[in-house]
């Protein structure tokens, strides 16, 4: 089996900085059964699929619905795979396809949520607490952050009043915050994602090619 | 012998005229979170515990609760389940008393039970963390939306973060209860 060579990086693109509000996130979720996915009361997505427990809510892997559309969520990297493409793909880098089975894999029972970005784009999170009078505040940015297995990688961030990103903070200071974002990341999600698949359009290609 | 009942007094400042909302309650009361109607009368509180026990949301969500919590057991190293149970009724009690249309519970990886409520155009998040053992009360997030527009959140002790969830649902006509407006006295 051939690797979707649509959803790699070319030589010939380039970062996307446009204006994606109309746009999707798709993320993977470990099943793809209605029941699983959302809670029965809340008709909401649960909680244990907006993240998983190895993976942090301060910078959160999604895609760029569009290219990379909804069947691309079931390739799933081997460790090996992992350890070649899973990292940051950088503008003028030539890339290799992965391989089937020895880095790469179909996961059939994956299914997603989408959530659309202008829905979560520049959500603000300003905290207030009892004993404090300066609010705390932060706000939720949309980044592409191309990796080698896949040009349209997205991450969910969070950038806080001074400019630091949550996820670049120093363990102690990204320890007393984890708490709150993490709060505000499970509930922004379980707003506003979905699990059907959505009217969407592609990016142009002006937009992501030099 | 009951003990004598400490009574607490929690003041809140009303954006809308500058006055003062005074809520006062008594450490006796179970959950804790109640006004000066039960307050005073102490078989009515047996009756209102009694009827939430009869509950059917409490019922599915206290099942839920165990199920999820045997699922996710490894997670919570250092949380026995009674404890985790006591804390969980605790919220749970505090949030049935807000008559939620909808509210659902999940337990998460990171030792908290994450509530969703909803209430009219309102769509509230409560995050209740189980692992404070140190503190007198645990840690909780309010994240509020009302409609697609979301509210500034809050953190704090649990306490408090019910008290801010019942004043936005006071100040929002949600939540008919009887309260004490700028009396000072008890």
């Amino acid at each position: 089996m051939n690797y979707p060579s649509e959803i790699l990086p070319k030589i010939n693109y380039k970062f996307i900085t446009c204006d994606l509000f109309n746009h999707y996130l798709i993320r993977f979720t470990s099943s793809n059964k209605k029941e699983d996915l959302l809670d029965s009361i809340s008709n909401q997505i649960k909680q244990e699929h907006i993240c998983s427990p190895r993976e942090h809510m301060n910078d959160l892997s999604t895609s760029l619905l569009g290219v990379y559309d909804i069947l691309h969520v079931q390739i799933e990297l081997t460790t090996q795979g992992k350890q070649k493409f899973g990292q940051d793909w950088i503008p003028n880098e030539q890339v290799t396809a992965p391989q089937y089975l020895s880095e790469f894999i179909i996961n059939s029972g994956r299914g997603f949520w989408v959530i659309l970005i202008k829905k979560i784009q520049g959500i603000p999170v300003d905290y207030t607490k009892s004993n404090i009078t300066t609010p705390f505040t932060a706000k939720c940015v949309v980044k592409h952050t191309p990796m080698k297995w896949n040009y349209w990688h997205f991450s969910i961030r969070w950038e806080l009043d001074d400019g630091m990103y949550w996820h670049e903070l120093q363990d102690k200071e990204r320890a007393k915050l984890a708490k709150r974002l993490a709060s505000e990341a499970r509930a922004i999600i379980a707003k506003f994602a979905e699990i059907e698949e959505p009217n969407y359009s592609q990016l142009e290609k002006e937009e992501y090619c030099k | 012998m009951p003990r004598p009942a400490n009574i607490f007094k929690f003041e809140f400042p009303l954006k809308s005229n500058g006055g003062i909302r005074v809520f006062k309650i008594s450490d006796n009361d179970y959950p804790p979170f109640r006004y000066k109607s039960q307050f005073l009368c102490n078989e009515g509180t047996v009756n209102n515990l009694q009827s939430f026990y009869s509950n059917k949301k409490y019922i599915l969500l206290k099942n839920l609760f165990r199920q999820q919590y045997i699922q996710l057991e490894s997670y919570f190293e250092g949380i026995n389940f009674e404890v985790a149970n006591e804390k969980m009724a605790k919220s749970l009690n505090s949030l049935l008393e807000t008559d939620p249309e909808i509210i659902s519970m999940e337990l998460t990886h990171d030792q908290s039970i994450f509530y969703t409520l909803k209430k009219g155009s309102f769509t509230f998040y409560l995050q209740h963390f189980l692992n404070d053992i140190d503190k007198d009360d645990d840690e909780a997030t309010l994240i509020m939306f009302k409609g697609d527009d979301k509210l500034p959140s809050y953190a704090g002790s649990l306490t408090e973060t019910m008290f801010v969830l019942n004043d936005t649902l006071l100040t929002n006509n949600l939540l008919k209860i009887e309260f004490l407006e700028n009396e000072l006295s008890f």
